[in-house]
Parts: structure tokens; sequence; C-alpha cells
């Protein structure tokens, strides 16, 4: 038999006045209080003292200097820099998407005594910017040789500290942009800065829409997750609004105690799909039986998720002979597997079943004897 | 069946899972050498107990005792053993938790 899903008492969703990407004004903090922030952590107040028993001193003339250098000024060394990619500089300066606001200073490495500025990064910004000069398309300027950019440079002979700055530059290193904040990049974009642009639109209306269901996307580094309500599944939001939408109504009316975990996304994904190409609609009371699964088997989606894995594993090397790489669609798989197995009686699109159709053979065997028993019964 | 218990240990309250109570409290025992006992225990599927301890694991993880960033199986802030079986009675009830409370 099928586990009735019992109703758990709706809280107020602290997220709702913690989501950090609700805010529709701009905010400023003064670099003052962002070294604060630093200064309270403990492993830099740990780092600092670290320093000071060492005794080191850093010599303030090592940091790099900034100027307007002659763009026949700049070189390329071909064995540090990589081949130049004329495709992706044609990209950048497409009509339309080229906006000369974006230009990044250039990094370089100078030599000590001669006016030579060896480019550890932006070949592609400098190449394509004196090309357009070249062709004419920048207002009054005609010679690009004499065009000035903005360089920040250090003085040096060794090329391997110019191959080092490099590596740093491309990606090592640095802080990598994850995707939450470029979800939250474009979000913000159209909540303060009212952007129209399509790409920030569509961020937008996804954002919407988890937020209508009690759902927050939040980075994998925040503070936030676990609350309830909480994903870090970024993927989440490339899904179709509909799905999206179904997704979080689900979490929402049966699981908006507990965090988002990421199975969600596939199995209602995978779910809508299915169904949709078999032509049968997806009722309340499937859902809320497949609820019921889920709360009185598992305790939940991140459980029966751990579960489904355990059993995926077992699965592909009895099927195979040896482990098999996972397969999200594994997910909605299990759970229409044991949702038929528990006599329910919603008609299920057969390649749902088919996929997998020994899968639970291999599920823990406490769950196991749960449907067992009630076989037996 | 798996385990989640409760234990007063010699510096704060811990908790934790386990598919052998008996062997666990021996485990504990024989590190820090003196008879561990569990004050409290609950019996259940593996997926509940699981869930049960991820729910103060990871929802609740300002109750934790962290050293550094090291977020540790024992409570902070004078948690008693009574005060977290409490919370945990509560969550069991509020969230339909099929375990049951052995001892």
């Amino acid at each position: 038999m099928i586990p009735v899903y019992q109703d758990v008492v709706r809280k107020p969703n602290v997220m709702e006045n913690r989501n950090p990407l609700q805010q529709s004004k701009s905010r400023v903090i003064s670099l003052a209080d962002r070294m604060k922030e630093l200064q309270t952590y403990k492993g830099w107040k740990k780092l600092i003292a670290e320093y000071q028993e060492k005794g080191i001193i850093i010599d303030p003339k090592l940091r790099p200097l900034i100027k307007m250098v002659k763009l026949k000024f700049l070189f390329i060394d071909e064995d540090i820099q990589r081949a130049l990619d004329v495709k992706h500089c044609t990209n950048i300066a497409s009509i339309g998407t080229f906006d000369p606001r974006y230009l990044q200073v250039i990094y370089c490495t100078k030599l000590p005594g001669k006016e030579e500025y060896h480019a550890n990064d932006a070949q592609h910004t400098v190449t394509l910017l004196g090309a357009l000069i070249d062709a004419g398309l920048f207002a009054g300027e005609a010679d690009w040789r004499e065009i000035e950019v903005p360089v920040l440079y250090i003085e040096t002979t060794s090329k391997s500290f110019a191959r080092k700055a490099f590596a740093i530059i491309n990606g090592k290193g640095k802080k990598k942009i994850s995707a939450w904040y470029e979800h939250r990049t474009k979000v913000m974009s159209v909540r303060i800065d009212g952007s129209n642009d399509p790409d920030d639109k569509e961020a937008f209306d996804k954002q919407v829409i988890c937020e209508t269901y009690n759902c927050y996307p939040v980075d994998k580094e925040s503070d936030f997750i676990g609350l309830p309500g909480t994903f870090t599944h970024m993927q989440a939001l490339g899904l179709d609004n509909d799905i999206l939408k179904m997704a979080c109504k689900f979490h929402n009316d049966y699981f908006h105690y507990d965090e988002i975990n990421g199975s969600l996304w596939f199995m209602i994904e995978d779910l809508s799909k299915a169904f949709g190409a078999a032509k049968i609609k997806i009722t309340n009371k499937f859902l809320s039986e497949l609820a019921g699964i889920l709360q009185g088997y598992f305790a939940g989606l991140a459980q029966f998720h751990d579960a489904v894995h355990r059993a995926h594993i077992a699965w592909g090397i009895h099927t195979y002979g040896y482990k098999v790489g996972w397969q999200d669609d594994a997910i909605a798989s299990v759970l229409v597997l044991l949702y038929q197995r528990l006599g329910g009686t919603q008609r299920i699109p057969k390649p749902l079943l088919d996929r997998f159709d020994t899968i639970l053979d291999f599920v823990d065997d406490d769950i196991k004897a749960l449907y067992e028993e009630v076989e037996t019964a | 069946m798996s385990y989640f218990y409760i234990l007063p240990g010699p510096f704060r309250t811990g908790f934790g899972i386990t598919g052998d109570h008996e062997r666990r409290e021996k485990d504990y025992t024989g590190a820090w050498g003196g008879v561990a006992r569990f004050s409290y225990l609950f019996e259940g599927t593996s997926t509940h107990v699981k869930r049960l301890e991820n729910i103060i694991k990871i929802q609740n993880r300002d109750m934790l005792w962290k050293i550094d960033e090291w977020e540790t199986e024992w409570l902070d802030n004078k948690w008693t053993p009574e005060q977290l079986l409490e919370f945990v009675q509560e969550l069991v009830t509020e969230r339909h938790l099929k375990v049951t409370q052995i001892r």
C-alpha cells in the first residue's frame, strides 16, 4: 500500500526575508567595512599573526604600476600566450554585442630600461582593438600605433614570472564567478537597473517562479545552505519554465520544510517529459501518492536520492559486470517502479518502467522489507 | 535497523547514527577511557534515521560544536542530552519520521 502523505505544519520560511536576490535597491558597502569583515575572520587573524611572527615585510615597490601605453609598444610572446583565435576576436567585435566600455586593462611585464610591454593576457582584446582602429571605426582615430591603452605592469626580465602571471590571469588562482553569481547578476540587472536584456529577463522570470513557491537559489558557499526551500543546483534554472514551476510547486506543497535536493529537478523533468510524450496527464492525486512514498519510505528526497544511487551502483554491477556511470533518469524510474510495486493505479509511460526494470531488486534491504511486508500481507 | 543515539560526553553532548549501538558504545568507551552509555536511543529504517541526523547537521548547523571550519557531531553552547532529546522528539513528531525511542 502506498503510504499516505502526512501534512507537516507549515512555518514561515525564513528565506522570505533573507533571500539575497530579493533586493530592489542598490547597496554600497565601504572598503573599510569589507576589510573589517576580513579582519574578524579567524583564519585571516592567524595568517597575519604568522607574518608578524616571521618578521615578514613586503616591499611596496613590488606592487604593479599602471600607465597609458601606446599600442605600438605592446608585444606578445608566442611561447607564453596561446595562438591568436581569429574567430574569437571576430565574435567579440560582433555588431550589437561589442561595447568598448567592456575593454579591460592589459596585464604586461615590462623589460627594465626598455619601452616594451609584453602582454601576459588580452592579446585578443588588443589585437581586435588595433584592427578596429585601423579599419577607421573609432571616431577621430587613424593610426592604431599611437593610440594609448591602460596597462597594468610589473618590471622584470623573468619570463617564468610572465608565464605564471598569464596562468593566474586566465583562471589559476582566481576566484571564478559561480553559476549562482552569474544568475544573481542577471536578476539584479532587472530588479535594480530595469534591464530589458532577454537573458536577464529570462533569469528574472525563473527567479520569480522559484520565489512564488518559496524556493531560493543560493550560492554553494552560502550560509543559507540547508534552510528550507534553498537549492544550489543551478542547472535547475535551465529547465523549461513549466517544468520548473511544477518542480517548485511539488516542493512547496509537500516538502516545504526541507532544503531542495537535486533529485527533485531530475525527477520532475523526467516525469513531465515522459508523461507529456505519452499524452498522460499528471494528476494531483498521483503527485500526492509519490510524495507519500518519498515521505513514508525515505523521509524526503535527500535519502531517496541516496537510496537510488546505491541501488543504481548495485544494479549496474549486476547488469553489466562493472560499476557504470551515474544515470540521473534512474531517479524517476525507481520512484514509479516503487509506485507500481506498492499498488499504484496511475498509468505510467512504459519507457519510464523499462529503462531500469530490475533496479528495485537492488534497493536497500530495509526498504525492500517495507514493501515485501505489504506484499506478504 | 539503524539507530540514532544521544550521549553525554565528557565535555559536551554528542549524537550520531549506527547500525550496531552496542558496538558503538564500546568504541566511545575505548576512545575516551571511561564507560560510555547512550542516554537516549531511537530505532528506525536507515533512511529515516539518516534524515534525522541530517536535519541536525544541515538545517541546524548552528547547534554544532566547530573547530575552525570542522563541524563535529558534538553540540555547542551547553546543550544537555535532555534538551537534545526534546528537540529530536519534536522533529520526529512534526516531520512524521518513522523512528521509535527505545531508550
